[in-house]
């Protein structure tokens, strides 16, 4: 498992993209699997602070269960004007020290403006694999997608088709 | 028991009118569940025709296969454009997706696309009817203010409060 610095570092033109996706909007969408197995999909709002990822969850919040029970997830941060997608797949794990969880209440209120209350709940997202997607000859007959993934203990690819 | 759209919207026309609204901007995320049990994502427009609600699925996404082996999925729509009376409205929709296989329902939703300016479905698109087992809408009382042409919501020490209501077909 990555941290996203560490991501950032082994894949920096994906992370590059990440991070212009999430400081134009704050937002992502996250897949969480329930008790039952079955999807769930939420909004939340994503920020990295000393270059790791957290997300501060609601106390009355069913994902913060999904994550506890199953730390799998994956997030998509909203696409750019060209459709440009980001996304990170990995495990979150519930961050209960008080130092960690301070400094990411202020980084938080710094990046996207949030207001936490003592009873949310803190994840850190680590990272196992990223992909990216752009578009060439974005809005013409002939678009094409260039797709690029990067995983934990492999060098960042790109495969276009 | 599942629900069409379109008994959805009967049963509850104000929630399904605002989740029409929303479900009909460019992207909305689908969840499904992957082989080994970790969720999948993606962007995708959703499709509506003759009071049903579809998905179309490319042939080379691994996501048709999450459908085909277990139907659960969850969509999630975007939030409507800030305004003056932004209530951050989000929108949900669970249930199961069947795969459908009858060229009459694919000219159907290849019409109602027509009918809205879009291209008809690729044709190795898998198209997916998405029965409805509940639907969730969260709004959110926010105090909206005016800063620059941008209308923003305030964030206060109590932060905006939710209100949640729930649909559910075998309710």
């Amino acid at each position: 498992m990555a941290t996203w610095a560490e991501f950032a570092a082994a894949a920096p033109e994906l992370a590059e993209l990440g991070l212009k996706q999430l400081r134009k909007f704050g937002l992502g969408y996250l897949g969480t699997t329930r008790r039952d197995g079955s999807p769930r999909v939420n909004p939340v709002c994503p920020f990295i602070a000393e270059g790791r990822l957290f997300v501060f969850t609601a106390p009355t919040s069913p994902k913060r269960l999904d994550l506890k029970r199953d730390g799998r997830y994956v997030l998509h941060l909203l696409p750019g004007k060209e459709e440009e997608e980001f996304l990170v797949r990995g495990r979150a794990m519930l961050v209960t020290d008080a130092a960690t969880r301070e400094v990411a209440a202020a980084a938080g209120r710094e990046a996207v403006g949030l207001n936490v209350r003592p009873d949310e709940w803190l994840f850190e997202y680590d990272i196992e694999e990223a992909a990216t997607t752009v578009w060439e000859n974005f809005g013409q007959p002939d678009i094409r997608p260039v797709r690029r993934a990067w995983r934990e203990g492999s060098p960042s690819s790109v495969c276009a088709h | 028991m599942m629900a069409t759209w379109g008994e959805f919207a009967a049963a509850a026309p104000e929630l399904a009118e605002r989740g029409f609204e929303q479900l009909s901007i460019p992207i909305a995320y689908l969840a499904t569940v992957r082989r080994d049990g970790a969720p999948r994502l993606h962007p995708l427009s959703p499709l509506f025709a003759g009071g049903r609600l579809f998905v179309a699925i490319e042939g080379t996404s691994p996501r048709k296969h999450d459908l085909g082996r277990d139907g659960r999925y969850s969509l999630h729509a975007l939030p409507p454009m800030l305004s003056e009376h932004y209530d951050e409205f989000e929108f949900n929709v669970t249930g199961r997706a069947a795969l459908v296989t009858d060229a009459a329902t694919r000219a159907l939703v290849n019409e109602a696309e027509a009918a809205r300016s879009r291209p008809p479905l690729h044709h190795d698109a898998w198209l997916f009817e998405l029965d409805i087992d509940a639907a969730l809408t969260t709004v959110w009382d926010h105090t909206m203010v005016k800063r620059g042409d941008l209308w923003l919501p305030e964030i206060g020490p109590e932060g905006p409060r939710p209100t949640r209501r729930v649909w559910k077909a075998n309710a």
